[in-house]
């Protein structure tokens, strides 16, 4: 759309289109919202989803387990079959709330203009912390980047960060790039985790599937090189995060990745001089409504969420919430409050004690234990093998013993990655296996992904290798590919 | 072999400077500079302040020419656009021993001509800058204290004598200097120059560079200052504040700067190398000490990036006798040493220094009446007006297309200024030019897509952008 089909007065105008702006809209839009408008600074639709291939979104949602362009495309889905207007390319720069409230957006279909709405729900997301703020001292040559920026180039721009990786965070973000790096050649040459942080699932499937070293309480002392990035020093931290010199030691790498923690993004709310919340983000109440009328927040702008489902959820609410305040309706936002709960535990999130158990001298994953991961209680299950019989001690559900067999006999994943397009724009599309291969299979098919290049037309879960190296999966799209590209994704 | 008129080795502050004074002329000026840009040396690393003069020796060529220089700022501003905001600074003193110190500088700032200086009491002070520390018993307000962006000045300077007929070349350093009776030969890395007249601004090489024409008396050393940059919003502050220090706390100061984001240090530390440019947990640990000194509700976690600068500094001249120094090196060649601060608000008048000097050594000068002093910058488009802006989209959409959102800078900006006439050929060139990255997310967002716009406007392949010289490139290839 340009800024001819920019109307009057909107009844609601979401800032930013990813995750929790896309469940926002298009729940107003189903509450009876006519007028709405999703202004999305990326030239697509999904935030930072289309940059996350791997899986485990929409467990809660959808009750499946997806990839991010797959979680994307069905919001999107959804979003685009209603009548909500969508600008891509176009950020918005102010906001002025005054009764009704003025936005100014600027982007390259619609130009600088300003819209007037009812009703707002900012769903900017976040950022990530940068070294800069985590005041590590030492030089600033090429190869220091947040894991995120390093995701979307690896992912969407087919750039190659680095070949010799540190990856700073052991959350879910610094897990996932490590596997990803490792999948595509490059060599992690380990994880440093300030503390235990992230979901269970992410250290079985990234750091102990890849063998990848971690170390807990352990940070980044400095930076060196002068041009590019030769290496980093690591030191072990005291509880008060000071770090233990004498300890230090020094780790060649050519790269390092940065995954220490997301901000939520509240520049448009912040600048007017709106206080923040406890958690960093704009406050809410339990219908995600802000302090100002008709502003409503939702999504990691709010707090930083662990799951995309919860975000989503979220964006459900205020969307809600949103139609609810512009159609003075008296419902009063009781039909969105029971929810919650299911959202709370999505998966396990690893502690000080998993550590202790799972890593030898917290340093390398042991594998005689298996910590289940097909629900959130995340039963710990010893294993014994006396000469091939198996024997399984700690799960409460036979799903768990079953999941623990199959761990320890011939463990099987999905596996996510990409292909390429032999096109300028988009350079990959994300590709997955259609269903769990044994993990011993992984590097044949991620080098039959290497060695693939597809042409457009391609349609989410077309078929792009069949059998892929005999293991009776097929590799399938998770991602599209148009054959005019739309002129946005420039 | 090309001959100039007047060949000037480096492009920082002092030779951009020079040669757009020079520009003046009706003469043909080459600056020669090593590095891949301009001003990669001390001038892209410092205070961003412009000094008001009472920290230098009385009479001393620092203190007058910081002074003089000081005063030169709004003219220079206004011809090339540059902004720069005189808001005035405290030097506060915390006890007795700080007062005299405070006493010396305003004796040493009437003896430099440093105009309406006022000692003023603490709570006063506090009056000035209510998050001043309660400690501050007195302070020296001067008002012709200012701040301005070295990044934007050294673009516009150069942008400016670029305009009026300058030549520029990187990545070329001079190897040999040889004065003959009326030219002097230049031996460079690009080959062979001739010129009438040499000026010799190399900063950290200036020395080395004159001991191939006299035996060198002068020792010079680099030495380091750290610095803690704060996002905007941080706020609190709308004075530069400089204070009375302790022995061991170097000029560590804290300040606005033009961009609303606040500043605090240097450092001041030896170092081996020019190159040393890393911060160090040390350094940083002082620079926090004295900041929260004068500020004591200072938000560390406001910090989104720490750098250093190097300045070239005269070791073997007792610390109060030291002075710039500028003067003819042979025949036909004048160096200018130990630059350090407050060199860039000492430049306007060094420059003018000089050009007396090349006078002096027949250095003839005619009018250039083609010398146009005002530079017509584009400015980034969310900070042009709506007519401009309405123009510029209707050129090319992409000038309204964000990319850099912390600094609010669009792919048409980017895709101007990488064809503009000084163009930028790394990602810090472009950061130079237009602050992309410099904001709170440190180009998280937009240092990929500036690859791809890079390589997209320059031919060059995404594998050879570099972040800054040569070597430092960003990616290493692709991923399949």
């Amino acid at each position: 759309m340009t800024s001819r089909d920019l109307i009057e007065l909107y009844d609601l105008v979401v800032v930013g289109g990813g995750p929790a702006g896309m469940a926002a809209a298009a729940e107003a839009w189903k509450a009876g919202l006519k007028r709405i408008l999703i202004a999305e600074r990326n030239g697509f639709l999904g935030g930072v989803l289309p940059q996350c291939i791997h899986d485990g979104f929409g467990i809660a949602e959808f009750q499946e387990s997806m990839t991010g362009p797959e979680y994307a495309q069905r919001w999107k889905e959804l979003v685009e079959k209603s009548g909500i207007q969508i600008l891509t390319d176009t950020t918005v720069i102010k906001m002025e709330t005054d009764g009704l409230h003025t936005l100014t957006l600027t982007g390259s279909a619609a130009g600088i203009c300003k819209v007037r709405t009812k009703s707002v729900v900012l769903s900017t997301g976040c950022r990530e912390r940068t070294i800069g703020q985590l005041h590590i001292p030492g030089s600033r040559p090429a190869g220091i980047y947040t894991a995120g920026a390093a995701q979307y180039m690896m992912n969407c721009q087919n750039y190659l960060p680095g070949k010799s990786f540190v990856v700073l965070g052991s959350g879910d973000i610094g897990l996932i790039m490590a596997r990803r790096v490792t999948l595509e050649g490059a060599k992690v040459n380990m994880i440093l985790g300030e503390q235990a942080s992230g979901l269970l699932r992410n250290y079985i499937q990234c750091v102990q599937d890849f063998e990848i070293p971690i170390r807990f309480g352990y940070t980044v002392l400095r930076t060196h090189g002068y041009k590019r990035l030769k290496g980093v020093t690591i030191a072990p931290t005291n509880k008060s995060g000071e770090p233990d010199i004498k300890r230090s030691q020094y780790v060649p790498c050519d790269t390092l990745l940065v995954a220490a923690g997301l901000i939520p993004e509240t520049e448009l709310w912040s600048s007017q001089g709106f206080p923040l919340g406890q958690a960093g983000g704009i406050p809410v109440n339990a219908f995600m409504q802000t302090e100002k009328d008709g502003v409503f927040a939702c999504g990691n702008v709010v707090k930083i969420y662990d799951t995309v489902d919860e975000v989503s959820h979220r964006g459900r609410q205020s969307g809600y919430a949103a139609a609810t305040w512009v159609l003075k309706s008296e419902k009063v936002f009781a039909k969105h409050q029971k929810e919650n709960e299911s959202y709370a535990l999505l998966g396990r999130r690893i502690t000080d004690d998993d550590i202790s158990a799972l890593f030898d001298r917290r340093e390398h994953m042991l594998s005689k234990l298996i910590y289940c991961i097909k629900c959130p209680r995340g039963c710990k299950i010893e294993v014994a093998d006396e000469n091939g019989e198996v024997s399984l001690l700690g799960a409460a559900c036979k799903l768990g013993e079953e999941y623990a067999k199959s761990e320890y006999q011939a463990p099987v994943r999905v596996v996510t990655t990409t292909v390429t397009t032999g096109a300028a724009m988009p350079p990959l599309l994300p590709v997955r296996t259609d269903r769990p291969i044994p993990r011993a299979d992984i590097p044949k098919i991620v080098d039959i992904c290497r060695k693939t290049c597809v042409a457009a037309p391609i349609q989410m879960g077309d078929v792009i290798v069949r059998n892929a190296g005999g293991t009776e999966a097929n590799i399938i799209a998770t991602g599209c590919l148009n054959i005019k590209p739309p002129l946005s994704s420039r | 072999m090309k001959k100039y008129d007047v060949i000037i080795i480096g492009a920082g502050i002092i030779g951009a400077l020079t040669a757009r004074e020079l520009s003046k002329y009706q003469l043909s000026v080459l600056v020669i500079e090593q590095a891949y840009d301009l001003g990669e040396g001390a001038t892209k690393a410092n205070s961003g302040i412009l000094y008001p003069g009472f920290h230098q020796r009385g009479g001393s060529l620092k203190g007058i020419s910081c002074v003089a220089g000081n005063a030169k700022y709004e003219e220079l501003c206004g011809q090339i656009g540059v902004s720069m905001k005189k808001i005035g600074s405290l030097y506060v003193a915390f006890h007795d021993e700080g007062e005299e110190k405070l006493r010396d500088k305003y004796e040493k700032g009437l003896k430099n001509g440093v105009p309406n200086m006022e000692i003023i009491s603490g709570e006063a002070a506090r009056q000035m800058e209510p998050l001043l520390s309660p400690a501050v018993t007195r302070a020296l307000y001067a008002p012709t204290t200012g701040i301005i962006s070295p990044f934007e000045l050294i673009t516009a300077v150069s942008e400016s004598a670029g305009q009026n007929g300058v030549e520029f070349l990187f990545d070329t350093s001079v190897t040999g200097l040889h004065a003959e009776s009326n030219s002097v030969e230049l031996e460079t890395s690009g080959g062979a120059f001739s010129a009438s007249f040499v000026v010799n601004a190399a900063g950290e090489n200036a020395a080395v560079i004159e001991g191939w024409l006299k035996t060198q008396d002068l020792m010079i050393k680099p030495k380091r200052g750290q610095y803690y940059v704060f996002d905007k919003q941080t706020g609190g502050l709308n004075h530069v504040i400089f204070q009375a220090q302790e022995s061991d706390e170097g000029g560590t100061l804290l300040a606005p700067t033009v961009e609303g984001n606040l500043i605090a240090g240097p450092t001041s530390e030896d170092v081996s190398s020019y190159r040393n440019t890393e911060t160090t947990r040390q350094g940083l640990l002082h620079v926090e000490r004295v900041a929260k000194k004068m500020m004591p509700t200072l938000n560390m976690g406001k910090v989104i990036t720490s750098f250093a600068g190097v300045r070239a500094n005269i070791t073997n001249v007792e610390k109060e006798q030291k002075d710039f120094v500028i003067r003819e090196s042979s025949r036909n060649v004048v160096s200018v040493l130990g630059i350090k601060n407050p060199g860039m608000t000492a430049a306007p008048y060094l420059a003018e220094k000089i050009i007396e000097a090349l006078e002096q050594q027949g250095l003839a000068l005619s009018a250039n009446p083609q010398f146009c002093p005002v530079l017509s910058r584009q400015l980034p488009f969310l900070k042009e007006t709506p007519e401009r802006q309405r123009e510029l989209y209707a050129r090319d959409c992409r000038y309204a297309k964000v990319i850099c959102r912390c600094e609010e800078v669009t792919e048409g900006d980017i895709i101007h200024v990488l064809h503009s006439p000084l163009p930028p050929r790394s990602l810090n060139g472009l950061k130079k030019r237009l602050r992309v990255g410099m904001g709170r997310c440190q180009g998280g967002f937009c240092t990929s897509r500036i690859i791809e716009i890079m390589s997209r406007e320059t031919g060059v392949v995404p594998q050879n952008i570099r972040k800054g010289t040569s070597g430092s490139n960003l990616i290493k290839g692709w991923v399949k």
